[in-house]
């Protein structure tokens, strides 16, 4: 039926109607049905947004800050495969987070087949070895993947972008003065383990270790960080994300210190990974500005001891106990004889944490597990190519491209990451719960900048007064309105 | 199709009027054109986009399906497990060796030593494993460097428990005795060597140095033979088997493991399938599979003709799905009575009554043209009533005819148990400008 009212009446009383919903989304007045639109219902879409930002962006912090705590019921099992999921929940009762079919489908598909191969490992394969804890967790670790936000807009993924980066920042600072630390004379000390008791910490990892061999200084984790190329890892994102959410230059500066300090590759490797991707989109535009940022920072990698330990990891892949050959070439030609020797177990696999316990076997000093070797060598390869099938879907349709693949590449190829949920979260944090997007990727934008900046201002950030330069990126842009046709001029018609 | 005409007294079976005041209607004058018939092959509701339904209430709808793939997974895992296999672990003691490089050395040399078919074959040997095949006993047997330590372990395994225990432990025997005879064997070398030298006679006159160099002979025979001693000592048993555990899963965690295979299996074929084939059994379970639905009871007719009047139409269609003509004409009249009740006058025209002694006929009751949208109108003039309320089956003619339009008010009947939800949802979107309520008679 077609109101009698004039539209500008009925949009008056639109805006009333949802005007009444609570201005914050809790689990007492949770979020119902989807995320409106931000035009006709401005007031409910950022609530919407502000609570869906700081949901994500708070398991994060918490991943940064609890990554050494284990659960206390598996001492072996880090906290956060119990939290996960526990925060996925409380984001459902807040209305925040909803249950993706096709990705809980293929969940099933993948935990259903391979809990089913395991009889059939049992039954066939010469000397299976199972282990169903391994399975258990395995699954665990991946069930959030199921989840996805309401609210996958654009301006709100910059927004968590920002936030992500400022959390960066905070570790990164934290890593600047665990090195300034030992700089001035205070010997390394583990806080953390003197002042929480050690069944509620993870104690198979090597929390930190000298810069080189025989020398007093520690590679930085922030007395909080699981292992130093965990922080770099975390830092490696922040920067990511402090670069396209188009964070001030002293930030990026501060993130990029943090992770010289920590003196690990993987997070070099992300940032390294996502600028090859960037250059393949529009957004390579804005890295031109950062070149001589760069230059500058690869020479005073070159003469202090933090980037000769990292640029002795950039050639030592040819050598064989080397920490680049243990994680991308030694295990595929270690695990090979030990999967092949058996056509059953080809095909049907040695059985769930079968490969861990092989490499743990081997005697060979951090030998890894790549996700590749693990994933076939223990459910074969019809059941492997299901669960690598639900796994690679996880890192499809994020709203960033340089962090879906950066995440791909380090986990599949980098780091030993399936059943490590601190190693996970961070691709569920900046892609899976993303996907499928809204708009176009990030990266194709070349004004990403000038958007967030939009973004930012149309979410009540900017304060007026402000100047332009105020939300700049270290250097000046174009006022020539011909020439912008970024979301910016969105900011001067607010006015 | 017969032509269709004005409503008149001769379908006074199918049409039941309560005129507000008695007297002639206006005239229609010319007798309106039938429209034409749909083609045969169009003669369904275009499908529905799919519409995914709560993944829990498909699960909770599903629920047979799921413990059906249950005790089917359960029932594979016990079968697969039916032949359980039991290991047992002796356990070999490297010592004398402190050298951590090197014994892992020695740790992985043992490994592959306890898997040797020289070893095999002394194991085999042993007449507590009597008749055992060395191919056999190779397959089942494992032994593994324990990281760290300097034990390595022997497995076993065996279908029978007691057996593995005995096989563990005649590995464990060959493993010593071999290094033992080669020790030996080296001793005896050495030895024959030794004493060869000594036999040797000297070039040169014998003399005060000949008894000096049989003195060094015997001195390093000795130490040698010494060595060797200590060296045939470096593996010893750590500890023998004596119990023994199922390999791999046990029967009860593969059928566990089986069962939560298929349960998960299960929910992916429910999911798989998705809501449109589920036949809808209680209200509860409509309203958990399509919450976009305006749902109501046959009991709630009040409900709707308070509704038609609020909303300001004067027209009310009842869609009956496939086996529901009688609750669709009873609701229609209970509409068009408590339509009455609140002083309205209606025309019911119950197109569904003609249809039901030959449910299979698609043929099209001429009543129906009465949704044509000027003869709405015409009807309400010619009878002088207020409310028009048509029931009809939700055939593609009759929805057609009301199709897009949102001057009237559209009510979908459909059956527990009979109506599946992609009928409700084909036909819903096929009224959707009539905002149309959805019915569930039981």
């Amino acid at each position: 039926m077609t109101s009698v009212l004039p539209p500008s009446v009925t949009a008056s009383v639109a805006t009333q109607e949802v005007s009444r919903r609570p201005r914050r989304v809790t689990m007492l007045h949770p979020w119902r049905g989807p995320a409106p639109d931000p035009v006709t219902d401005p007031e409910g879409a950022r609530a919407l947004q502000f609570a869906t930002v700081r949901y994500v962006a708070g398991l994060f912090g918490a991943m940064v800050l609890l990554q050494r705590f284990t659960s206390v019921v598996l001492p072996e099992v880090s906290i956060l495969v119990a939290l996960v999921p526990a925060w996925l929940v409380w984001g459902m009762l807040r209305g925040l987070v909803v249950v993706d079919r096709t990705r809980l489908m293929l969940w099933m598909a993948a935990a259903g087949s391979a809990a089913l191969v395991i009889p059939a490992q049992n039954r066939f394969v010469q000397h299976p070895i199972i282990s169903v804890t391994a399975w258990g967790l395995m699954f665990a670790v991946w069930l959030p993947a199921v989840a996805v936000l309401k609210d996958r807009r654009r301006a709100t993924y910059v927004m968590m972008l920002r936030h992500v980066a400022w959390i960066a920042v905070a570790l990164a600072i934290g890593c600047l003065a665990f090195i300034g630390s030992q700089l001035v004379g205070v010997p390394y000390t583990d806080y953390l383990a003197e002042a929480v008791p050690a069944p509620l910490l993870l104690q198979e990892f090597v929390i930190t270790y000298p810069i080189v061999y025989g020398s007093d200084l520690y590679r930085a984790n922030a007395w909080i960080g699981l292992e130093p190329s965990f922080v770099s890892m975390q830092l490696g994102l922040g920067l990511i994300a402090a670069f396209l959410s188009g964070t001030r230059l002293r930030m990026l500066v501060l993130i990029g210190a943090g992770l010289v300090a920590a003196t690990a590759g993987s997070g070099l490797a992300i940032m390294a990974v996502a600028f090859v991707v960037m250059l393949g989109y529009p957004v390579r535009n804005n890295l031109v500005r950062y070149l001589p940022l760069a230059v500058a920072g690869v020479v005073a990698l070159v003469v202090t001891p933090f980037g000769q330990a990292i640029l002795s990891r950039l050639t030592e892949a040819g050598e064989e106990q080397s920490s680049t050959s243990l994680r991308g070439i030694l295990p595929y030609t270690y695990m090979w004889p030990r999967w092949v020797y058996d056509p059953m177990a080809v095909l049907l696999g040695r059985g769930p944490g079968s490969s861990q316990k092989v490499v743990a076997d081997s005697g060979i000093l951090g030998l890894l597990t790549p996700t590749p070797v693990k994933i076939f060598v223990e459910y074969g390869v019809i059941v492997g190519l299901i669960v690598a099938g639900c796994l690679l879907f996880a890192y499809v349709g994020g709203p960033s491209r340089s962090l879906s693949v950066t995440m791909l590449v380090s986990l599949w190829m980098l780091q030993p990451g399936t059943t490590a949920m601190i190693a996970v979260l961070p691709l569920f944090i900046t892609t899976t719960w993303w996907a499928p997007r809204f708009e176009p990727v990030l990266e194709s934008d070349s004004a990403t900048f000038a958007a967030a900046r939009g973004w930012v201002e149309r979410a009540g950030r900017w304060r007026p007064g402000q100047t332009v330069s105020t939300w700049r990126l270290g250097r000046r842009v174009t006022r020539n309105p011909v020439r912008s046709k970024s979301p910016i001029d969105l900011r001067r018609s607010r006015s | 199709m017969s032509a269709m005409t004005p409503p008149d007294e001769d379908r006074a079976l199918s049409v039941q009027t309560a005129p507000k005041s008695p007297g002639p209607g206006p005239q229609t004058g010319s007798t309106p054109l039938p429209a034409e018939p749909l083609p045969a092959e169009h003669r369904k509701l275009p499908k529905a986009a799919a519409r995914p339904a709560p993944v829990l209430a498909l699960l909770r709808a599903r629920w047979p399906w799921l413990v059906i793939a249950m005790l089917v997974g359960t029932l594979l895992g016990l079968l697969m497990g039916a032949t359980q296999t039991n290991k047992a672990t002796a356990v070999l003691r490297l010592t004398g060796v402190n050298d951590p490089l090197r014994v892992k050395q020695v740790g992985q040399t043992y490994e592959q030593e306890a898997m040797s078919p020289p070893v095999i074959r002394l194991a085999v040997a042993n007449p507590d494993i009597k008749g055992t095949l060395p191919e056999d006993l190779a397959d089942r047997v494992q032994a593994t460097w324990e990281l760290d330590t300097d034990l390595v372990q022997i497995t076993v395994e065996n279908a029978s428990g007691q057996q593995a225990v005995k096989e563990a432990n005649a590995v464990l025997d060959a493993v010593i005795k071999k290094a033992t005879t080669d020790r030996d064997a080296l001793n005896r070398q050495v030895k024959e060597k030794v004493i060869a030298r000594l036999n040797d006679p000297l070039t040169g006159s014998a003399s005060a140095a000949d008894a000096g160099r049989r003195d060094e002979l015997g001195k390093g025979l000795g130490i040698s033979e010494l060595n060797n001693i200590l060296d045939a000592l470096s593996v010893t048993a750590g500890s023998r088997a004596t119990s023994f555990i199922p390999a791999g899963a046990s029967r009860p965690v593969a059928a566990g493991l089986g069962g939560i295979g298929g349960l998960l299996l299960g929910g992916l074929a429910a999911l798989g399938a998705g809501a449109g084939r589920r036949r809808v059994r209680t209200p509860a379970e409509l309203r958990a599979l399509a919450p976009e639905l305006t749902q109501r009871a046959t009991t709630q007719a009040g409900e709707v003709a308070g509704r038609l009047l609020e909303s300001g139409h004067s027209t009310l269609v009842v869609l009956s799905l496939p086996s529901t003509p009688s609750s669709a004409s009873r609701f229609a009249a209970a509409v068009a009575n408590h339509l009455r009740t609140h002083g309205s006058s209606v025309t019911l025209v119950n197109a569904i009554a003609l249809e039901s002694g030959d449910s299979s006929s698609m043929a099209l009751p001429d009543e129906v043209w009465v949704l044509r949208r000027d003869i709405r109108q015409d009807v309400k003039s010619y009878f002088s009533t207020d409310v028009l309320v048509v029931a009809c089956t939700a055939e593609p003619e009759a929805v057609g005819l009301i199709s897009g339009q949102s001057d009237l008010m559209a009510v979908v009947v459909a059956k527990e148990g009979r109506s599946n939800l992609q009928q409700i949802w084909d036909t819903v979107a096929a009224v959707e400008s009539a905002e149309p309520i959805v019915v569930l008679a039981p």
